[in-house]
């Protein structure tokens, strides 16, 4: 049964591990993957610890979906106090790992203390083992994994690891596995990094039992027709993420220059076809590649072409590396995308963070707030691939001042660097934001100010607003599971209806995490895809847990909840520019430039903005400030939190 | 090289090469415009 898989607590400190079974209680309230998880930080990580201290806990998951029957179950989740913002460090990535650990017997690992020297984790058919990894530390995310393959004597082991910038602490370093899958965002890699921890390696073979197995096969056939008759879907498998680049950018959503512009202009080398038409030269005869049990196939394979590191191979570049490394520097080289997610993706450091505090350092010199000094002589202008692949080896390696000072992460960065700099990061909870401009899309505005781990696009953005649904597809999807009867609208620069769709879509997206499936198998990207009423069927089937859509949905808000108490007890204040739900002035200040010409001109309106805050908080059975009222907790069950039992 | 944007329309061409220079003027335009016009009214 997958419910059976179990929970271990290892206490790197004192080299002691203990297996516990998960209760059904605990399933029904927390689910399991990024859910249980939170519950798990809340309940094991001391308040006010120091994120790269002993004191700090990782959290690895799969969901509660993850190696059966149920369509894209790939996902893992590693979770933390984050060393970027001090608030929810959270990650989840696609891949092979989560299904090899639930053959291996386990769905959750609560990783405590810190190692002496460097360890990582063998798991094997129910057994938890420490192991020296001197043989492993150092080396790049795919050398670690071949190489604790070589010592384990299996191929078929999977492992996560860190890279080089885990290992130096990079405030945004990944957790990785396979060649590009990547846990980014909020440095989990460094919290592993700081514990001396390089992988936790899995194989297993303990056969998980499906409740109901012809229904739910039966039934994953639907999904997938669902799946792969989207049209969103078949032109993933087709140009990869990067469609979304391109789509975005023609209309203007895309930040450009740090934040001057939200255009990229003469970008012909790097948008989505000419990736399609130069990526092709790979290993294998397939271009595109997927994750366990996905249909989608949404990673593309390839060689580096040209330059000194012509013959590489890696996968994507995903439409994340296109904003970071072509957009936000302003950099129309289809060589320098390719390498710069190359460089990453070995090194192990989040690409969304880097390419854009690189960028926030490009603004800052050429507005003469960071000078020659500082760059030990580097002329770091927008438009210049040396400076860009330059930057990232220095932060990797904390080479310089100014590399170590930009792998502290934007807010310390600024702090170090002073004058004005902070006025010009673009940042919400100490994360950046990824390469998109909100200034256009009130919806997404107020998505990335309120989402639990920072900046961020995929904890609550209602990413279907852009396609401007006809009213009744809008009821449908929005309506379910709870009833909602309040306004809805159509047009992407309104502010009308817009908090409940960011309600509705934190709660989606967390269903889905705690589930374990992918987001792109969700309303995420396309309206007709599964949604609540289906996973309440794929649940029971094969696991047998029995949840109405409704149970689900107040799982979710339960999860998000407990989310929202751990950042609150860490510092959360709404106000708060470096912690709370606010966004930088430049959204509020600044006009947009380019673009479609109704985006032209366009700021978030400030009074507006706060209204969508106040009736977002609403919805969520929050205060005027943000904090949770005592009804709100008692009827998710959560007034005794921490409860401790687990 | 052919471009396309097959996820809108199969065979739908896709702006490129010259091109982003006249979007490039018409988003300057508008957004000059749209500057004036929040001068006279006044900020919001």
């Amino acid at each position: 049964m997958a419910l059976n898989r179990k929970l271990a607590i290892v206490d790197l400190s004192r080299g002691k591990i203990e297996i516990k079974s998960i209760p059904i209680e605990v399933r029904k309230k927390f689910l399991g993957g990024r859910g249980l998880d939170a519950y798990l930080l809340y309940n094991h990580t001391k308040q006010g610890c120091d994120p790269l201290g002993p004191d700090n806990t990782v959290m690895v998951s799969g969901g509660v979906l993850c190696a059966t029957l149920a369509s894209a179950t790939a996902r893992t989740h590693v979770m933390a106090k984050s060393p970027l913002g001090g608030l929810l460090g959270s990650c989840n990535m696609g891949g092979f790992f989560a299904p090899e650990l639930a053959w291996a017997g386990f769905h959750h690992l609560v990783i405590k203390g810190k190692a002496e020297k460097p360890v990582y984790l063998w798991i094997r058919n129910g057994k938890i083992e420490i192991r020296d990894a001197k043989n492993i530390w150092g080396k790049t995310v795919t050398d670690a994994q071949w190489a604790i393959r070589d010592e384990l004597g299996d191929e078929d082991v999977k492992s996560l690891v860190i890279g080089p910038a885990g290992e130096n602490l990079v405030r945004y370093a990944n957790v990785m596995t396979g060649i590009k899958n990547s846990g980014g965002r909020t440095g989990m890699g460094a919290v592993m990094g700081s514990k001396n921890l390089k992988a936790v390696a899995a194989r297993g073979t303990m056969d998980i039992k499906i409740a109901y197995p012809k229904e739910a096969l039966d039934y994953n056939k639907r999904f997938i027709d669902q799946i792969t008759s989207a049209k969103v879907n078949q032109t993933q498998g087709a140009l990869g993420t990067p469609f979304i680049w391109g789509a975005t950018n023609s209309w203007g959503g895309v930040r450009t220059r740090n934040f001057q512009y939200n255009q990229m202009l003469y970008c012909d080398e790097v948008e989505p076809e000419s990736i399609d038409e130069n990526c092709t030269e790979t290993i294998g005869p397939y271009h595109m590649t997927g994750c366990f049990g996905c249909q989608v196939h949404c990673r593309a394979k390839y060689k580096i072409p040209t330059g000194p590191y012509a013959g590489k191979y890696d996968e994507g570049p995903e439409y994340t590396s296109q904003g970071a490394f072509s957009s936000e520097p302003d950099i129309p080289s289809l060589e320098n995308l390719l390498v710069a997610n190359h460089l990453v993706d070995q090194w192990g450091v989040d690409n969304l963070e880097i390419g854009s505090i690189i960028s926030w350092a490009m603004e800052l010199y050429e507005l003469g707030i960071l000078t020659n000094k500082e760059t030990d002589g580097l002329e770091l202008r927008f438009g210049s691939s040396e400076a860009l692949l330059e930057m990232i080896e220095r932060i990797c390696f904390r080479k310089g001042w100014l590399g170590n000072v930009l792998a502290e992460g934007g807010i310390i960065a600024s702090e170090m660097i002073g004058k004005n700099s902070f006025d010009y990061l673009i940042q919400v909870k100490g994360v950046n934001n990824l390469h998109s401009d909100e200034r256009a899309t009130p919806a997404l505005a107020l998505n990335i100010a309120t989402a639990s781990r920072g900046s961020d696009h995929l904890r609550s953005r209602p990413a279907i607003d852009l396609y401007h649904l006809p009213q009744e597809v809008m009821r449908k999807i929005y309506s379910s599971p709870v009833p909602y009867d309040g306004p809805l609208s159509s047009e992407h620069t309104e502010y009308i209806g817009k908090p409940w769709q960011v309600f509705w879509h934190e709660n989606c997206y967390m269903g889905v995490d705690c589930l374990g499936i992918c987001k792109y198998h969700t309303t995420f990207l396309g309206a007709t895809l599964p949604n609540f009423e289906d996973w309440s069927r794929v649940l029971y089937y094969n696991t047998g847990l029995e949840l109405t859509p409704r149970e689900i949905w107040d799982a979710a808000v339960r999860c998000n909840m407990i989310e929202r108490l751990f950042n609150l007890r860490e510092g959360l204040t709404r106000y708060d520019l470096k912690k709370g739900d606010m966004l930088n002035h430049r959204y509020f200040d600044e006009p947009c430039r380019r673009g479609a010409l109704d985006v032209v001109g366009r700021v978030i309106d400030r009074e507006k903005f706060e209204k969508m805050v106040d009736e977002l908080y609403e919805y969520k059975g929050l205060d005027k400030n943000g904090v949770p009222k005592p009804e709100t907790l008692k009827r998710l069950g959560l007034e005794k939190e921490p409860s401790h039992l687990l | 090289m052919e471009y396309r944007v097959a996820w809108v329309k199969d065979g739908f061409p896709r702006i490129r090469g010259p091109v982003w220079d006249v979007n490039k003027r018409l988003a300057d335009e508008a957004f000059e415009r749209k500057m004036k016009e929040v001068k006279k009214d006044g900020p919001k």
